[in-house]
């Protein structure tokens, strides 16, 4: 064959290929599907406290994508991140706005695939909480004694946690499963003598109390993660860097202070947290921006990893897993970079200390 | 408010000095104690400076309204308001509670299931005893399609005493089914959970049921009608030793094994795997071993011989993205005694206690979407050879062996059968809409000795259906069903009758609704 011919359907070839390439890139889904690891009371579909709450409840991924033609379905799984798996492994959600690390893990290790795009969420406050009846003072007082949490949800882990920050292990107490609605029944009767739980409700009627509360503690908290389904990611890099974009303009809202009350009522619309309960667990937060953080800074790698390796002590998977293999940062660095957002968050060491302090915001 | 705050300021600023005064040693210690103090009165200034922006920030038309609320007092007239309507609430909820509601004394579950059937066959359904000649009874003549309602359920389950601290809870079953005219006890029991059911899906479950209560023997006999795919059960558990032509006729069959059985029988599993991806839990071995009256439902016992039950099942522990998962192989088998009669003229007795045995073998893998059942039965029963002429002092028996088997594949579009979108927060009511197309493979021989020397009913009694199906679950509990049959059945040694056609096809349609 003539060698000009030869390159000449070569080059062909290739422009051919690459055209075929960039326009199944380019393609764009007829629909897309998120889901959410909660519901609101009563089984309302709305999520609630975290910034891609806020970008449904805002209505901007169906103003982004509203010219495209693209569907938005939003999925609000009662049975929370156990469920979000369930439906992801039977290719019913695209995108998860925010998943527990332990759901999370165990869905690594028996081979969901998936790419961590953004943090949704980080610290808060967490409360030890016994019946109102209770003598004891301390953790140590209850040595023992029997302590519920639900099993294979993101709170066993941070029971486990507090354990080990007073130095026990779940071995020295009683720990039991129940649900959220029966853990604070057996509170009421005095079935078990303590739990990491909200308590604003049950002090509010008078049938528990807490004996230990930590605000922010990275050693207790874990953030939140939102992802994209590989096959998405692969199929659809320009949808996914639309959807960062959006959901990235929805965290700087969500942690402008000028809208932290119009935050809370927003969020307060699923009922699961009053209004007063956020107001009550915010008040300690200066500056919003300390938990509506979407970075993927050296605090989300550690405490990650930190998970795994619980996960994998306490039996609840078997595999090894790396954070690192699961993590995709290109969108949410575009995105930053787009935004002129680089600096706009704090950024977290693997402690949990500010590594590089969030940029300085003009007063009121 | 405002005034208070400046009293405390000033208080605050005054006693700082003060302290500052007393114990100054020299200019420098001075200067750096007034620094420290100018840090105070800034900090307590800071302290007090949000009211009065506050205020004006209440009043700024370009604050949000929520935080224009945030920053609004409540006054008594607002909190008398509130107070109205939690009040008119309470009211209403203790009306509504003493005059509308429906109250046990412990907690309860209350289902029922109901059908409506339309139903075809080719050739017509024919009344018992008529022939090609004469194919009339009485009362009735051949029917090629007709209406039905098969009968309806009412289930009550509830809580006797719930164990909050170790979770070995104490429950009641009790259902009860109308079918023409006449009301059926089903299940009556009451079960104990001899394991803690709270600590944890990895802990291995142990119960003890008393009372009337379904046999734990292979797939289909343990099935209720509200889940199973095929309107009809298999015929080793529906079909009667007569064969029949209606392929969907339902009711006792030969092996008794679909009948409630009153008895003690224990249920557990071992060696348990948990997936907490999706939280999916499957046990290597699940076992059950029970003893049972063996007369069946609502009935007394008829003897001291009592029948016994065991089954061993072995599911693949396998992950929930597995595609092992829900793959299962399961062994049966019921023993027992059953009274032997002659069947003289007059003055029937018993003979003896006859021995019976029923033996079984299932496979069944169930991975959304596909599903696959597998069960083969073999019943053994002790049979008098000459009825009529025996007596207590002279008789024979034989051993009488039936055997049945079935396949069933099914497909599902939707998400029915997966329990994260059924329970999905929605505004209306919302069920995900699915559909289940399958096919089965039933075969049934009542005796398999097929020999006219050893019993002339042996020869010409195997069936065979074959039933195309199609399931829409388009509401939470109520579905349709459609199930085309197609019944094949060997010829008898007196030749086929309008009961027992060589061939019927059959168009089932219904409505199967609950609540």
């Amino acid at each position: 064959m003539n060698r000009r011919i030869f390159a000449a359907a070569l080059g062909a070839l290739t422009l051919f290929s690459a055209t075929v390439t960039a326009v199944h890139a380019e393609d764009k889904p007829k629909i897309i599907r998120i889901g959410f690891p909660q519901a609101g009371t009563g089984g309302r579909p709305l999520p609630s406290g975290s910034f891609p709450a806020t970008a449904e409840l805002q209505g901007v991924i169906e103003e982004e994508f509203k010219a495209d033609g693209i569907k938005i379905v939003w999925n609000h799984y009662v049975g929370a991140g156990p469920a979000l798996n369930e439906a992801y492994a039977n290719g019913l959600i695209d995108f998860a706005f925010g998943h527990g690390d332990l759901p999370l893990i165990v869905g690594w290790a028996t081979g969901l695939k998936r790419k961590v795009i953004m943090s949704s969420s980080r610290f808060g406050n967490s409360y030890f909480v016994v019946p109102a009846s209770s003598s004891a003072k301390s953790l140590a007082d209850l040595k023992g004694k029997k302590l519920a949490t639900f099993k294979g949800t993101a709170g066993q882990l941070t029971l486990y946690r507090w354990l080990e920050k007073f130095g026990f292990g779940d071995k020295d107490f009683r720990v039991i499963s129940l649900n959220n609605d029966d853990t604070k029944a057996a509170l009421a009767t005095g079935d078990i003598d303590g739990t990491v739980v909200t308590p604003f409700d049950l002090e509010a009627r008078g049938v528990a109390k807490r004996i230990h509360e930590f605000n922010d503690d990275p050693d207790l908290s874990s953030p939140g993660t939102v992802w994209v389904g590989d096959e998405f990611e692969k199929k659809y890099p320009q949808i996914v860097q639309r959807v960062v974009n959006r959901l990235l303009k929805a965290a700087v809202w969500s942690s402008t202070e000028g809208n932290r009350e119009q935050l809370f009522q927003y969020w307060a619309q699923a009922g699961s947290t009053p209004y007063i309960d956020f107001k009550k667990s915010w008040s300690n937060v200066t500056d919003l921006r300390t938990r509506v953080n979407p970075l993927l800074d050296e605090y989300y790698f550690a405490s990650l990893t930190r998970s795994i390796a619980e996960t994998k002590k306490f039996k609840l998977i078997r595999r090894d897993v790396n954070i690192n293999d699961w993590v995709e940062p290109k969108y949410l660095n575009q995105a930053l970079k787009e935004q002129g957002l680089e600096d706009y968050w704090p950024q977290y060491d693997a402690a949990g200390k500010i590594k590089v302090p969030a940029r300085k915001l003009a007063s009121k | 408010m405002q005034s208070f705050k400046t009293t405390v300021l000033t208080s605050a600023v005054l006693l700082a000095l003060s302290g500052g005064v007393a114990h100054a040693q020299s200019a420098s210690d001075l200067k750096l104690e007034i620094e420290e103090l100018r840090k105070q009165v800034e900090e307590l200034k800071a302290l007090v400076k949000p009211t009065a922006p506050a205020i004006a920030e209440a009043n700024d038309p370009n604050v949000d309204e929520a935080t224009r609320d945030s920053l609004t007092p409540a006054t008594q007239a607002d909190i008398k308001g509130v107070r109205a309507d939690l009040e008119n609430y309470k009211y209403d909820q203790q009306r509504n509670r003493d005059t509308k509601t429906a109250l046990t004394n412990r907690g309860t579950t209350i289902t029922g299931t109901l059908t409506a059937r339309v139903s075809q066959q080719q050739p017509s359904v024919a009344p018992a005893g008529t022939t090609a000649s004469n194919p009339t009874s009485a009362t009735d003549t051949k029917r090629s399609w007709g209406f039905d309602s098969p009968g309806a359920t009412l289930a009550f389950a509830g809580s006797l005493f719930k164990d909050y601290t170790e979770g070995k809870n104490l429950t009641y079953a009790f259902s009860a089914n109308a079918v023409s005219g006449a009301l059926n006890v089903l299940n009556a029991n009451l079960a104990y959970s001899f394991f803690s059911t709270n600590a944890g899906q990895e802990e291995p479950r142990l119960t003890l049921t008393l009372g009337q209560q379904q046999l734990p023997f292979g797939l289909e006999a343990q099935t209720t009608e509200e889940i199973r795919p095929v309107i009809t059960s298999a015929q080793f558990l529906s079909r009667s030793a007569a064969a029949t032509q209606t392929p969907y006729n339902g009711g006792a069959g030969f092996t008794n094994l679909n009948a409630r059985q009153t008895g003690l029988i224990l249920r557990g599993d071992a060696f348990v795997n948990v997936d907490y991806t999706s939280n999916y839990r499957s046990s290597l071995i699940e076992y059950a071993l029970g003893v049972v009256n063996g007369t069946g439902v609502n009935a007394g016992d008829n003897n001291t011989a009592k029948d016994w039950i065991g089954r061993v099942a072995f599911t693949v522990p396998a992950d929930y993205n597995s595609w092992f998962r829900e793959l299962k192989f399961g062994l049966s088998h019921y023993t027992g005694k059953a009274n032997l009669a002659n069947t003289p003229t007059t003055g029937a007795v018993v003979l003896k206690n006859g021995d019976l045995s029923r033996s079984g073998f299932d496979i069944n893998y169930t991975r959304f979407p596909y599903s696959v059942a597998y069960e083969y039965a073999e019943g053994r029963d002790e049979v008098v050879r000459n009825p009529t002429t025996a007596t207590r002092a002279s008789f024979i028996t034989d051993v009488k062996k039936a055997r049945g088997q079935y396949l069933t594949l099914a497909y599902t579009w939707g998400e029915q059968f997966l329990a994260s979108s059924r329970q999905q927060g929605k505004f209306d009511d919302y069920w995900p809409l699915s559909y289940q197309a399958f096919v089965r493979f039933d075969t049934f021989d009542s005796d398999t000795a097929n020999s006219a020397t050893v019993r002339a009913t042996s020869l010409g009694d195997k069936s065979r259906i074959t039933t195309l199906g199609l399931n829409a679950f388009f509401a939470e509990t109520t579905k349709f069903q459609l199930n085309y049959l197609i019944t094949s059945n060997d010829q008898p040694i007196s030749g086929y009758t309008l009961q027992r056609p060589r061939k019927a096809r059959g168009l089932v349609a219904q409505f199967q609704y609950g609540f």
